[in-house]
């Protein structure tokens, strides 16, 4: 089965092999031996210990026989030369390697050839593994675009990709999405990238077996997915092993119930507000807040009424909370201010947070903005205000969002908002004051801007040209639009950068951001190729 | 007709990582004016048709490129050559705005291949491109070929001075193997204990000597084995191996004839009676092709014009197809020295061309890895004939068929079989069919699949030849392999038999290239 083997009979330079066709195994053995006998010889050195003698039978004998030095180092060379030689010929394949397990196959196409190089360049090239500590600034927008499209990842680039996902968690989604059954395979094989096997797969199988046999993310992806199906089936399967279940996946499972959460699934939470693990007990309170009708949700309203009440028609009272009882604590609400927050008022706050943004429009009988028009003492302002705006993000509440949302607001509440009345939110707000403040706002934006913000921000950018301000103040904005606008919007750019007669830099910031805008246009189209 | 390339061909041209990435954000019409592309009848610039012959034309492609200064940059390239010309100050070759250029016209972004159907080529070629081109092309016949290599310096020079300085360099290299001989008995006599505690001038004198000696490849293993101390469990092992490796080139270095057997084979004329000649005799001398295997690995140099030259007068060029199995670069601080190996369609030989760059700027010779080109190749005279020269191209590169390959034992075999004729091979190269890189506890293993076929093999109509092979498997060589590199491998195998070509040797195999859904993939 296996080729017959010719032994290398003639080494030039050096007395012919001739005698060596022996039995290979036992060849490699005392072959192995005699070369471990001379290493040990040079590590002492000749002038201290002898040279081995060579077994005249063996199948150096002969050859060794016609070394015929009489200084024992050079002796010992011309052995070790021949052994060196011998050996290397003779070294064959290992056998009984186990097969490496099968990845399963994954129907989606892979992306087109200019895609792939283009990913391939954003990764670093074939450059050292060393330069993916900063990641190029078109990767996530290459990354969401393949997947939009329903590509799959290019195989070679696999390696890298879960590597820089590794270290920026913001790509993960997109990463484990395009790597597919292929990532979660490799992810067995390379501990560095365990995370791929926790993220949910995109790409979730509707077999039950998952849930009993699969990694992690395929488990989280089918649990979710049956939820969406049937809420209650789904409750019920988790429940089965709840108790076996580590902490940390227990939070994250719990955390899949918000599909398709409700009434349903209330006795099941309050237990969870009973476990052991911290993350767990947080989650059950967050979803049970969300729960209106919940006892959970009357035991908060409960408490945050007593805190917070009407006083006339234009105030409110605030008399936050003296101490944190058992109760209190089972509902998720932490002794301690991790921030050191002083106690009273972090404990006010976070009864207001967890309350049911409707308990407020019940007590008052007034819409949210009324409420929120409301003078509140100076003291505990901060804390309500703040309890509100995360109740709004945690509920996804817009009516709460809208009325909050404004100068000086915290910028996730925007979060809550529909894509586009975000973008209006933040136009208009870079319309009114310009871009010295945008930049959070912007960030909150949705990764390709919609035209009106686009316009919104190249008018204020045009403007700060025509005063002359100082560009790199606006560095970090003209970055992101770069990376954002839409490459449709090209032509402006392109008109500023022709009208914008400013001899300084402003002319060079608009060229860059056109060639910017023209880079992703091109990187996009390379999608359609073929 | 300009045959467009791929975009894989063009970044293989780049210098660096970062030529790469200003390259591909200038492949966008933005910055560029005066674009075209096509094929440019060479002018008469000086009445004289001696090289601008009628009818003569040249592929180009051109256009102006508008960075941050007030004029814009001229660039030009020479796909056939390649070669490239631009006006920007930028000390790296090629620059940005050749690759630009080059990934834009790959694109199908540069309009003006059209005009090829025309006769007459590309008509609207501004004069700037066509002298460029006419100065290339249009001088003196000797300079029409594209010079991948430095041209012989001094070819007709007096052969007796040539012969004189052969003669001295022989004496010194003579003079160097019988120092570095007193050298390495001096460290086995007193033992190799003592090299852990050794600093690395140890090695790095004995190096400095052989360099004087004119003897650079003994040089580089001496500060290999200068390495070994620090190398972690089982260094005297490794170390004795290059003491041993050494000493085996120095002992057939006493079997050296003189000077005059390299500069002319034939007066080896004794050993050609075809006579089988036994143990005793042979000691008298090297057969010439071990000869020179020999003085390449001390470090000779093999003038490439000569080599030229002779295989011109005696025919001896190997005309064929060659698949491009890889191509590696090595930093070799300040130059990368880029290997190219290359599989003949018709002869099956595998050959390795080699290309030295200067710091920041890439070797001049680029081929595109998994394609095929015609052309002829000298090889360098060896017992294991593997290092060539390429002398002359006939075509464009063409894609190729995924290179046939072998199972574990034939790679063993194949080692085994150059040893034979060159006892100091590290490595041999192969190409390994329905393999995959396995991760293992004990590290990386290249495990046969024995005929498990890959979809690949399957689209292609293969057959399980090595069915006898499964659980076969080669260590690897991470000296010469790094981490990324079987990551990778392993990513685009899923576990399935994959077509890998890379160096098997001593220390176990190092993959350069696989095919992965029928593209080649350097990696």
């Amino acid at each position: 089965m296996t080729p017959s083997r010719t032994i290398p009979a003639e080494t030039p330079g050096l007395p012919s092999l001739t005698e060596s066709q022996s039995n290979g195994v036992a060849m490699t053995a005392n072959t192995e031996a005699l070369w471990d006998d001379l290493v040990s010889t040079a590590l002492v050195g000749t002038g201290k210990r002898a040279v081995p003698g060579v077994d005249p039978a063996g199948p150096l004998g002969a050859a060794a026989l016609s070394v015929g030095r009489a200084d024992p180092a050079e002796r010992l060379l011309d052995l070790a030369a021949l052994t060196l030689v011998h050996r290397r010929a003779g070294r064959r394949p290992g056998t009984g390697a186990a097969l490496p397990d099968r990845c399963p196959p994954d129907p989606r196409p892979t992306v087109p050839d200019r895609a792939r190089v283009r990913l391939r360049i954003l990764l670093g090239g074939g450059g050292a593994p060393a330069g993916r500590t900063a990641i190029a600034e078109l990767l996530p927008e290459w990354l969401a675009e393949a997947r939009a499209r329903g590509f799959r990842a290019p195989e070679s680039e696999l390696p890298a990709l879960l590597d820089i996902a590794r270290a920026h968690s913001e790509l993960r989604s997109d990463v484990a999405a395009l790597a597919g059954p292929r990532g979660r395979w490799l992810a067995r094989l390379n501990p560095d990238w365990g995370w791929a096997a926790r993220v949910a797969a995109a790409d979730t199988s509707a077999d039950p077996d998952v849930w009993r046999h699969g990694l992690f993310g395929e488990r989280l992806a089918f649990l979710t997915a049956l939820r969406g199906r049937g809420p209650d089936a789904a409750r019920d399967l988790l429940e089965q092993t709840w108790r076996g279940e580590p902490a940390e996946d227990r939070a994250q499972f719990l955390a899949a119930l918000a599909t398709g959460l409700s009434h349903a699934d209330e006795a099941f939470l309050e237990t969870a507000l009973d476990d052991r693990g911290k993350a767990v007990r947080v989650g059950a309170a967050a979803l049970l807040a969300t729960l209106p009708g919940s006892a959970f949700a009357r035991r908060m309203a409960e408490r945050a009424l007593a805190c917070v009440r009407p006083n006339g028609t234009d105030a409110v009272t605030v008399v936050p909370p003296e101490a944190c009882d058992e109760a209190m604590r089972r509902d998720g609400i932490a002794d301690k201010s991790p921030t050191g927050r002083e106690e009273r008022a972090w404990w006010l706050g976070e009864i207001v947070a967890a309350t049911p943004l409707s308990a407020w429009t019940e007590a008052f009988a007034e819409p949210p903005a009324a409420i929120l028009a409301r003078r509140l003492p100076t003291r505990w302002a901060e804390d309500v205000r703040d309890g509100w705006a995360r109740a709004a993000v945690a509920q996804h509440d817009t009516a709460w969002a809208r009325a909050q949302a404004g100068r000086g607001a915290p910028t996730r509440l925007l979060s809550v908002l529909p894509v586009d009345e975000r973008a209006a939110h933040v136009a208009a707000h870079v319309a009114e004051h310009g871009l010295s403040e945008a930049f959070q706002l912007l960030a909150g934006c949705p990764a390709v801007w919609p035209d009106v913000l686009g316009h919104a921000v190249l008018d204020a950018l045009a403007t700060a040209a025509r005063e002359s301000a100082y560009p790199w103040s606006y560095s970090g904005v003209t970055g992101m639009a770069g990376r954002s606008m839409n490459p449709g919007l090209l032509p402006a750019v392109h008109t500023l950068t022709t009208t914008t007669d400013d001899a300084g830099y402003w002319p060079r910031v608009f060229t860059d951001l056109a060639g910017t805008l023209r880079e992703r246009a091109t990187m996009r189209a390379e999608f359609d190729a073929e | 007709m300009l045959e467009r390339w791929t975009a894989d061909r063009v970044l293989a041209l780049a210098p660096d990582a970062a030529s790469q990435k200003a390259g591909t954000k200038l492949a966008a019409p933005g910055p560029w004016t005066g674009l075209g592309a096509g094929l440019i009848p060479l002018g008469d610039t000086t009445g004289d048709e001696q090289g601008g012959a009628p009818g003569t034309a040249r592929g180009g492609v051109w256009g102006l490129c508008t960075g941050s200064g007030a004029t814009a940059y001229r660039t030009v390239v020479d796909p056939d050559a390649p070669a490239w010309s631009c006006t920007c100050p930028s000390r790296k070759q090629p620059c940005k705005h050749a690759l630009g250029l080059l990934l834009l016209w790959s694109a199908g972004g540069v309009a003006g291949d059209a005009a090829d159907t025309d006769d007459r080529g590309a008509v609207g070629a501004p004069a700037w491109v066509t002298s460029w081109l006419t100065a290339r092309y249009g001088g003196e016949p000797a300079t029409a070929r594209p010079k991948t290599e430095r041209p012989a310096g001094g070819g007709l020079a007096d052969p007796e001075a040539a012969r004189r300085r052969a003669a001295q360099k022989a004496a010194r290299v003579a003079e160097g193997v019988d120092e570095l001989g007193r050298w390495l008995t001096d460290q086995v006599r007193q033992g190799l204990a003592g090299a852990e505690r050794a600093g690395y001038a140890h090695w790095e004198n004995e190096a400095r000597s052989m360099v004087d000696a004119q003897a650079p490849r003994l040089a580089e293993r001496l500060r290999e084995a200068g390495t070994r101390p620090g190398s972690g469990e089982g260094w005297p092992s490794r170390l004795l191996e290059d003491y041993a490796l050494m000493w085996l080139v120095l002992r057939a270095h006493d079997r050296l004839g003189g000077p005059d057997d390299a500069a002319d084979p034939g007066l080896d004329g004794e050993r050609l009676d075809g006579e089988r000649l036994d143990g005793a005799e042979r000691l008298a001398g090297l057969e010439a092709p071990l000869a020179a295997s020999l003085r390449a690995r001390i470090g000779w140099n093999v003038d490439s014009a000569e080599l030229v030259k002779r295989a011109a007068e005696q025919g001896t060029a190997v005309r064929d197809h060659w698949t491009v199995l890889g191509s590696r670069d090595d930093e070799d601080n300040p130059t990368v020295r880029r290997q190219i190996w290359l599989l003949g369609e018709r002869t099956g030989r595998t050959a390795l061309v080699l290309a030295y760059g200067a710091a920041g700027q890439a070797p001049p010779l680029a081929l595109p890895v998994g394609e095929r080109f015609e052309a002829d190749l000298v090889f360098h005279d060896a017992a294991a004939p593997l290092r060539a020269h390429l002398a002359e191209r006939h075509g464009p590169p063409e894609p190729a068929d995924v290179p046939a390959g072998c199972g574990a034992e034939d790679a063993a075999l194949a080692y085994a079989d150059a040893l034979r004729r060159e006892p100091w091979l590290d490595t041999w190269p192969v190409v390994l069919a329905d393999v995959a890189a396995v991760p293992d506890v004990l590290g990386w293993r290249i495990v046969a699949l024995g005929g498990d076929l890959s979809q690949d093999a399957a689209d292609m109509g293969g057959l399980p030849n090595f069915a006898g092979d499964k659980g076969f498997w080669l260590p690897v060589d991470r000296s010469r392999c790094r981490d990324d590199a079987l990551w990778r491998l392993a990513a685009m195998s899923g576990g399935a038999g994959m077509t890998v070509f890379g160096e098997y040797g001593a220390r176990g195999f190092a993959p350069v290239t696989c095919w992965h859904e029928g593209r080649a993939v350097p990696l």
